[in-house]
């Protein structure tokens, strides 16, 4: 059996049945083999599509995602699409092939040092050096990937493995993973801290999803009437109908959610990372507070602030295990005032001439089934989504975060819809993002795939213009796209129907209409050219002294 | 100044992923001394940097092919260091 068939013999016994990628010289032996397996591949038109593409299936399934491509270019194309999973700990396996090995290092044709390359942005990095080695490196690549907190793995295999004799593996040797794991003493510390708190808030990371820990979160939450913030990759995990969901905190959080964590005397930090963007000026940042942070990564812990205790481990173990009651009346109250004092205050989209971008999007969100996928790109679209929009499961939110890659969102889209084939699929985009991985339209056309699009077009790299306008005197640099093409005649290159609004009152029926056809569809939206995000937090500035839009615009 | 003892698989591009995190976590390299030993590799070496250290070894620790990591902090004074051998915690997390 060649290298080839026995990567594609080992997928397809581990159950997995689809690929993302682009082929190329010195991968060409697996798309060979591609020929006379059941592994379903699928094209996209850029290796970096591609590879979101399996960002996309990974983390709308919680499943592995798998991708190839060829060395040199192939493997440069991909980078930036590990990084954005390295930053959001997503489960992907990415193999590459590379020239042969009697050609390393001669600078050959299509020839990169992609394990060098790739170091700073995997989990882990393998390059196969002896055909004996080619599926136990795998192997250990899927179980890698997927262990603790989970990551992207690369693996890069020489064409001539990929086209000689490799051994058969016997048996699947089991990694042995170390986890952490708290003691009883700590539990009983936490149980305390619980215990002795007045105003605690839990604040949700996407680690809760990864960990498949939601049904716990949520008893956890619910039996202790705990109010809850969440991040970005958190969306999802806390039930937004509980009484006490305050929804997203940071830079662009919802007012009574920065103000709830600025008040509270316990931050309950579940499967995050106090990211930059969620604290603000960190040394301000909940100061009353002690920080109880519960995570599956010992370096998260005091990496950007000290915690007052830490347990460490599985999230569906130690979750179980507090079972210290709550009862706050006094706090739940001035939880339930914030939050009916800071409520957002929906636009009528009928009354209004120009499209409100927060309404149009609730109204979206509104229109979806339950376990409708949003994917979305970068920028102020991505902020809006995120405050405005509901989710039931972490699963169903795509969003890059911790990178923060504009043209995330229609290869993500792509890859959500190939694994959840009966799910609505939305990708929603900024015109400036859009851009950034428009040929994946093609991949659309090609297998076909329902997703829809929705542009929201302000003919501006919007979040740049926004930053500029309030923080650079308004030199706008660089970020007028008002010469982007006409959306609507690009999709109908691609046989993507598509249709243009301008005002408030087209919104719903071109909803209804985009989401009752059959096939994707492109819904171009155009905004206002001014509007910005509200709230924001300026740089180095305290979450509670967040711009609300009332004192900006005046 | 830190003295890290780190015995890690002979893998390809192990020991360039340890200067990797060093720098990127904010070390400065000082001086370092690497011997192989069958399938292992044995790297001494000393850094230093303004943040605590334990914001390195936490990092390193999340190799993959690290076995074992020894950190001795060196104090300014000769003869006053403190050998803490830092248990590692979460192999593949």
């Amino acid at each position: 059996m060649t290298g080839a068939q026995a990567i594609l013999d080992y997928l397809s016994q581990q159950g997995i049945d689809t690929l993302f990628g682009y082929p190329g010289g010195a991968i060409m032996p697996l798309y060979d083999a591609m020929l006379d397996s059941p592994v379903k591949h699928y094209l996209c038109r850029h290796e970096q599509g591609a590879a979101f593409a399996a960002i996309g299936y990974a983390r709308s399934t919680n499943n592995v995602g798998v991708c190839v491509a060829t060395s040199g270019p192939g493997a440069t194309n991909l980078l930036t699409s590990l990084a954005d999973a390295m930053l959001d700990s997503v489960p992907l396996v990415v193999i590459t092939g590379q020239v042969a090995r009697p050609s390393m290092g001669s600078d050959a044709f299509q020839e990169v040092d992609v394990l060098g390359l790739s170091l700073s942005i995997c989990k882990h990095s393998m390059q196969v050096m002896q055909p004996e080695d080619l599926l136990p490196s795998l192997n250990e690549a899927f179980q890698l990937a997927r262990s603790g907190r989970p990551g992207p793995v690369l693996i890069d295999v020489p064409k001539d493995i990929l086209l000689g004799d490799v051994p058969e593996l016997m048996a699947l040797p089991q990694v042995d993973f170390q986890y952490p794991k708290c003691s009883d003493e700590q539990i009983e510390q936490a149980n305390q801290l619980l215990d002795e708190c007045t105003s605690p808030v839990v604040y949700v990371g996407g680690g809760v999803g990864m960990a498949n820990a939601t049904q716990n979160l949520r008893y956890f939450i619910e039996r202790n009437n705990f109010p809850v913030v969440s991040t970005l990759k958190g969306l999802g995990s806390a039930d937004f109908r509980h009484a006490g969901y305050l929804g997203l905190l940071g830079m662009h959080g919802l007012p009574a959610a920065n103000l709830a964590v600025q008040q509270c005397d316990l931050l309950i930090v579940i499967g995050a990372r106090l990211d930059d963007r969620v604290t603000g000026k960190l040394d301000e940042f909940a100061p009353n507070a002690k920080l109880l942070h519960i995570d599956i990564d010992p370096a998260e812990i005091n990496k950007r602030r000290q915690a007052d205790l830490s347990l460490l481990g599985d999230l569906n173990q130690i979750l179980p295990q507090l079972t210290a009651l709550q009862n706050k009346p006094q706090w739940l109250h001035t939880i339930a005032s914030l939050k009916q004092q800071k409520s957002w205050q929906y636009a009528d989209l009928t009354k209004q001439q120009s499209i409100d971008a927060p309404a149009m999007l609730r109204s979206l969100s509104n229109a979806l089934q339950a376990d409708a996928i949003v994917s979305c790109d970068v920028g102020q679209h991505q902020m809006w989504v995120a405050q405005h929009m509901q989710f039931n499961r972490a699963t169903q939110h795509l969003s890059s975060g911790g990178l923060g890659t504009m043209g995330f969102g229609l290869p993500a889209a792509i890859g959500a819809q190939v694994a959840n084939p009966q799910q609505q699929v939305v990708a929603v985009c900024g015109d400036g993002s859009f851009m950034m991985n428009v040929q994946e339209l093609a991949t659309l056309r090609r297998y076909p795939l329902p997703v829809k699009i929705i542009v929201l077009d302000n003919q501006r790299l919007g979040m740049v213009k926004q930053w500029q306008e309030l923080f650079h005197e308004q030199r706008y640099s660089e970020t007028d796209l008002s010469d982007n093409p006409e959306f609507s005649k690009l999709a109908a290159a691609f046989d993507i129907a598509s249709d243009v609004i301008t005002q408030g009152e087209q919104v719903a029926p071109a909803i209804k209409r985009m989401l009752e056809h059959k096939g994707a569809y492109l819904l171009h939206v155009r905004l206002n050219t001014t509007d910005n995000v509200w709230p924001i937090v300026p740089p180095n500035t305290a979450n509670h002294q967040m711009w609300e839009k009332p004192q900006c615009t005046s | 100044m830190h003295q890290l003892t780190l015995l890690l698989n002979n893998a390809p591009a192990a020991l360039e992923r340890v200067l990797q995190v060093t720098r990127y976590r904010g070390f400065v390299l000082e001086s370092c001394d690497v011997r192989t030993e069958q399938n292992n590799l044995t790297v001494k070496m000393q850094v230093s940097g303004s943040r605590p250290v334990s914001l390195l070894t936490s990092q390193l620790n999340k190799l993959h092919d690290l076995e074992e990591l020894c950190l001795t902090s060196l104090c300014s004074s000769v003869g006053d260091s403190d050998e803490q051998p830092v248990v590692r915690l979460a192999a593949g997390c």
